[in-house]
């Protein structure tokens, strides 16, 4: 590289002109021969200065774009007294129960038969409940549950007093198309510049054997859900404000698949197994690469290189009014089940990520791997 | 089994027309399954129809929740935009300036008309319609509210806890107080250095009228409630009366089809809420009943198409069966010969089916006769045959056995039905070529014998072998060998070609003797026809040889006497006596030839006696038989005797047997030997003489003119050649014949033959 920069400085019709200056003011050639290697080697200096400080405004705009993965465990809301004193009230409509659950849809659907199984296992009665991630934190928040799941690491305003997270693990995001598409890999760059609308056409990508993408305009769909809670879509782009204005937002994820599945020039984002798998009777769709990884493989993701994913949390209470003993031993035990979970459900387990140098505080995942 | 009906109702039965028949079936059936397939039609379609409206509610659910969604969502919109505009921005920094965060006694601004800060009804319009609009200092202190509504804020809007608005802030949040959910959503106001100078807040309570206006201007009934609960019961309807608030969902499922749509992460909520879109069954099945109605009138008008078409074609068959049915009985009538009779009226189709069974009786009758007609002619043909018929199954024994084969074979028919054919008519010797020829047959489907004339013998039921002439032929009935023997006796016709054989022959003997005859007579007839050519020559030369003879007779009359007298007067020894002697022999002569040729032309003048040939001969040897001596002759003399007389001149007789005898001791060589035999011919009709010698014999070519006038073969001088033609001259004239045999050097024989004196 270095090499051309040189030639194309020595081709440089200001050095010619320079023998004219040279002549007119009487320099001797040794010396102005001197004077311009000098010049030569200012002018490489510059050059490489720009090169980089283009690179790192760059990077530095993508890390921009990108939200955070986790938030800071020592945030936490602060609650009135009297709620701290509160014990947990079950729902009314269920009585004399041991623990009452809600999960996230992603992790009910995932977690439901190995906690019926517990439940049996233990004769306890347990109550599940198939919501979101804002419900179990409502939930918590009203001290209506033991155990509150979420599809995403907690928010600051999740960090209730007393209040412990236990990640059980992450789960890839994945970017897909449908499946007549025939783009199969894009950059992490490309896939914001996609969601943020500057990429708008499949023709400016190139399918596997370098030729373009169909001329058609691409549609984006997303699932701008948990707003307030890092990771997931977040580590794609921050926030809704950078997507496009011609998102199309879904309320699902059986909506987000389906739309995808029936336009064969749409996008969308969701975690792997619910994408390609729960889901599939809802419409087939294909998952991209991000630089050249698959979602499915979850030694990139575990290596860092495969860069959204979301991380699964449970949470059980510390609090002397709100602990349930059951409640810790069903945490713990899902968390087992999970290490054991085919790689289909696309999920990597706390145990491996600690192994790989994901860092935890106490039993929750709070950053990537240094 | 129908024989079993009453007779009355199988008469009812005959009597209505088969049409009508139909019809009734085909309405009582029709009826039948109409009722059947209605209930089960009603039961799918109800299936069809609600699992299809449950499709459509489901996506109607989507559709109603997407509308929900973006209510909701709008609320967060709606205070993002509100704080971004610049008389909000304007008017807080005036607040600001005032130092409105600092007062310590706040007192609540409420409008009822939108305030100054807030955007104009054109933008506001797009937007939701909050309930309450709330600004809060940089304390979190409600200072302003706008609000259309006459009651005040509530008291946990009021004095809100910090975290409802970190919870509500940048999304929509979904709470509830005292049991009303609510949805808030708010902004904060930074100002410069990042200090918050005021909080905009949008809050409505989620009621009847948000649930209303969530759903905007569709063009069919929406029914949308939220539920909330474990046991989802219902929060909050866009139709009160129907569906209740508290209403439990489990309650409402025999009323309505329900689709519970998910969720949507309605940014934040503490609230495990629901939107749940409801269909009320009723209008379901009313749907469903038009739908069935419908179907069920065009069910009725199909029906009653398929009868009018049904009962066209029935009419159409009837029509049909009616004519098979005339056709049947003119058949009948026609062609059987049975009695006419006159159709019936009733059921077509019963009529045609006895009238079907009285044809196959009447078939079958005919059949019969017919069968026993044909049994009768073959029973007469067999019976009357010249030949014996007889029948064989595979195995041999005797099936069929005609009279004349009991004449044959002495056997009657009842002794032979039933017995192996081959132990009563095959003799034998010929029973192992018999078992040869069924096997072969019954493993090749033909044998040699098969359908050929052949011939052979039988043995008759006295054990008599006698040849017969018989032909097998082989039929299969039932599945079975039949094999058809005639067979005749040709004792007779071997008998009678034999007889034909030696009859012919006998022919052929008779017929190369009368050739033999024919040819004899063919000789005959031409001897004859020689003779009468060489008798009429006779007759010429006769007439001319007398008119000669008289003309000479005269000269030679008057010339010997005188050359005797000169002679006489001449010196013996003189030359003119040798002179005259000669001159005298030569006039005798000539007086000789003379009289010769007057006995040729001399007609028969002596009168016919009765005379003995073998005294005729005698009579006439006696007067020459001395010359026989000079050749030391033998004349042998075979005469039969007492052979019949013959009519016949003597004198002429004799000298035919002269000339005979005088030609035989001519012929004749020294010691000769001439052979005299007469005897009768045709039972003594005739009479023959033979003259043999063994002399010199005649050569073939004299033979052939040895009886013509004048051909000698004896030397010039000896004879004038006119003996023998005198002589066969004679011979005819008396009725008979001469004939000559002769060989050189071996002798000659003259015949003659006379017919003998009746």
């Amino acid at each position: 590289m270095l090499k051309t920069v040189f030639t194309n400085l020595s081709n440089y019709p200001a050095i010619n002109i320079s023998n004219n200056i040279q002549q007119s003011l009487g320099i001797s050639d040794d010396h102005f021969k001197n004077l311009m290697y000098q010049m030569k080697i200012i002018k490489i200096f510059i050059l490489i200065l720009f090169i980089l400080f283009i690179n790192y405004t760059a990077a530095d705009s993508a890390n921009e774009l990108s939200g955070p993965g986790f938030s800071d465990p020592s945030e936490q809301i602060q609650m009135p007294g009297e709620w701290e004193k509160q014990s947990i009230k079950h729902d009314p409509s269920v009585s004399n129960i041991d623990l009452a659950i809600n999960l996230d849809q992603q992790m009910y659907r995932i977690l439901l038969p190995a906690t019926k199984a517990y439940a049996m296992k233990n004769g306890l009665k347990i109550t599940i409940t198939d919501s979101t991630c804002g419900n179990s934190a409502g939930m918590l928040r009203r001290k209506m549950i033991d155990v509150g799941g979420f599809c995403c690491a907690p928010g600051a305003m999740d960090r209730l007093p007393g209040i412990r997270f236990h990640t059980t693990g992450i789960a890839p995001v994945a970017i897909f198309v449908h499946p007549d598409n025939p783009i199969d890999n894009i950059t992490l760059e490309q896939a914001r510049k996609i969601f943020m609308g500057e990429i708008s056409s499949w023709s400016e990508l190139k399918t596997s054997d370098g030729k373009p993408g169909p001329n058609v305009l691409i549609r984006t769909i997303g699932r701008l859900h948990c707003k307030t809670r890092p990771g997931h879509w977040r580590l794609l782009l921050d926030n809704e404000d950078l997507f496009s204005p011609r998102l199309l937002e879904v309320g699902n994820i059986p909506d987000m698949v389906s739309q995808v599945a029936a336009n064969p020039d749409a996008i969308g984002h969701e975690t792997v197994w619910l994408a390609t798998k729960y889901y599939e009777k809802r419409g087939r769709v294909k998952t991209l690469k991000i630089n050249g990884y698959t979602p499915e493989n979850l030694d990139a993701l575990l290596s860092g290189h495969y860069p959204i994913y979301k991380s699964f949390n449970l949470t059980t209470w510390d609090s002397a009014e709100a602990k349930n003993v059951h409640a810790e031993k069903l945490v713990n035990y899902l968390k087992n089940h999970i290490e054991t979970l085919d790689a289909g459900y696309g999920i990597l387990s706390s145990s491996k990520l600690k192994k790989s140098g994901w860092k935890f505080n106490g039993t929750e995942l709070i950053a990537e791997p240094n | 089994m129908a024989d079993k009906k009453d007779p009355l109702i199988k008469k009812l039965q005959k009597r209505i027309p088969l049409t009508i028949k139909m019809m009734v079936i085909v309405i009582t059936m029709g009826i039948f399954l109409m009722t059947i397939t209605d209930y089960f039609q009603n039961k799918y379609h109800k299936e069809i129809h609600i699992a299809a409206t449950t499709d459509i509610i489901s996506q109607k659910a989507v559709e109603q929740r997407m509308r929900f969604d973006y209510y909701v969502k709008k609320y967060f919109q709606s205070v993002k935009l509100f704080t971004s505009q610049k008389r909000f921005h304007n008017y807080i920094e005036n607040l600001e300036n005032n130092k409105w965060s600092e007062d310590s006694n706040v007192q609540v601004k409420y409008y009822s008309q939108p305030p100054s800060w807030f955007p104009d009804r054109s933008i506001i319009r797009t937007f939701i319609p909050a309930t309450y609009v709330i600004l809060l200092d940089g304390k979190k202190r409600v200072r302003e509210v706008f609000s259309k509504e006459k009651h005040k804020l509530p008291a946990f809007l009021l004095k809100p806890e910090s975290v409802l608005y970190q919870l509500s802030q940048n999304q929509s949040f979904l709470t509830m107080y005292d049991g009303t959910p609510y949805i808030i959503a708010s902004k904060n106001f930074i100002g410069p250095g990042g200090r918050l100078r005021g909080i905009l807040t949008l809050a409505c309570p989620i009621d009847n009228k948000f649930l209303v206006h969530s759903q905007g201007v569709t063009t069919s009934r929406t029914l949308v409630a939220l539920t909330t609960g474990v046991e989802p019961y219902i929060l909050v309807s866009n139709h009160d009366d129907m569906l209740p608030a508290g209403a439990r969902i489990k309650d409402l499922r025999s009323s309505f089809l329900i689709e519970e749509e998910g969720f949507f992460d309605y940014g934040n909520s503490d609230l495990l809420v629901n939107l749940v879109t409801f269909s009320p069954k009723k209008e379901i099945e009313s749907q469903t009943s038009v739908i069935l109605n419908k179907e069920r009138t065009q069910n009725i008008i199909t029906s009653l198409v398929f009868i009018l078409a049904f009962a066209m074609i029935t009419y159409w068959i009837t029509r049909h069966i009616q004519q098979i049915t005339k056709k049947i009985t003119v058949f009948s009538q026609k062609t059987l010969g049975m009695q006419p009779r006159a159709l019936p009226r009733g059921d077509q189709l019963l009529i045609l089916e006895e009238r079907f069974h009285s044809l196959t009786e009447e078939v079958l009758t005919s059949r019969e006769i017919i069968k026993k007609q044909a049994e009768e002619k073959t029973r007469l043909i067999v019976d009357n045959a010249f030949d014996a018929i007889i029948t064989t199954n595979a195995d041999g024994a005797i099936t069929t056995w005609n009279p004349q084969a009991e004449v044959i074979f002495g056997l009657t028919r009842e002794q032979a039905v039933g017995q192996k054919v081959v132990d009563k008519i095959i003799p034998v010797k010929y029973h192992d070529v018999y078992e040869k020829a069924i096997k072969h047959l019954l493993a090749s489907d033909e044998t040699p014998a098969m359908n050929k004339q052949l011939q052979t013998t039988a043995v008759h039921s006295n054990g008599h072998e006698f040849p017969v002439e018989f032909t097998v032929s082989p039929a299969q009935s039932e599945g079975s060998y039949l094999f058809i023997v005639i067979m005749r006796d040709i004792t007779q016709r071997i008998k009678a070609e034999e007889a034909l054989k030696n009859a012919k022959e006998e022919i052929e003997v008779w017929n190369r003797e009368l050739e033999k005859r024919v040819k004899e007579k063919t000789e005959e007839l031409k001897k004859s026809q020689a003779q009468l050519i060489h008798s009429e020559k006779l007759s010429a030369m006769g007439h001319m040889a007398g008119g000669l003879a008289h003309e000479l007779n005269s000269p030679l009359a008057g010339l010997l006497p005188m050359i005797e007298k000169y002679r006489n007067e001449a010196e013996k020894g003189s030359q003119a006596y040798n002179e005259l002697t000669l001159m005298l022999k030569a006039c005798e002569y000539m007086a000789k030839i003379v009289k010769d040729f007057g006995s040729f032309s001399r007609e028969a003048t002596g009168e016919f006696s009765e005379l003995n040939i073998n005294e005729v001969i005698e009579d006439t040897l006696s007067f020459s038989g001395s010359s026989f001596k000079q050749k030391r002759i033998k004349l042998i003399k075979e005469y039969e005797d007492n052979l019949p007389d013959f009519l016949g001149e003597k004198t002429e007789l004799q000298q035919v047997i002269l000339n005979m005898i005088t030609n035989a001791y001519d012929a004749s060589t020294i010691e000769g030997e001439i052979r005299i035999r007469t005897k009768t011919l045709d039972n003594r009709t005739k009479l023959t003489i033979e003259f043999s010698d063994n002399g010199t014999g005649i050569d073939k070519e004299s033979l052939g003119k040895i009886f013509d006038p004048f051909f000698t073969t004896k030397k010039p001088g000896q004879g004038t050649g006119l003996g023998l033609s005198l002589s066969y001259g004679i011979i005819e004239k008396h009725g008979g014949r001469i004939s000559v045999t002769s060989e050189p050097e071996k002798g000659t024989v003259f015949t003659i033959i006379l017919p003998a004196a009746t």
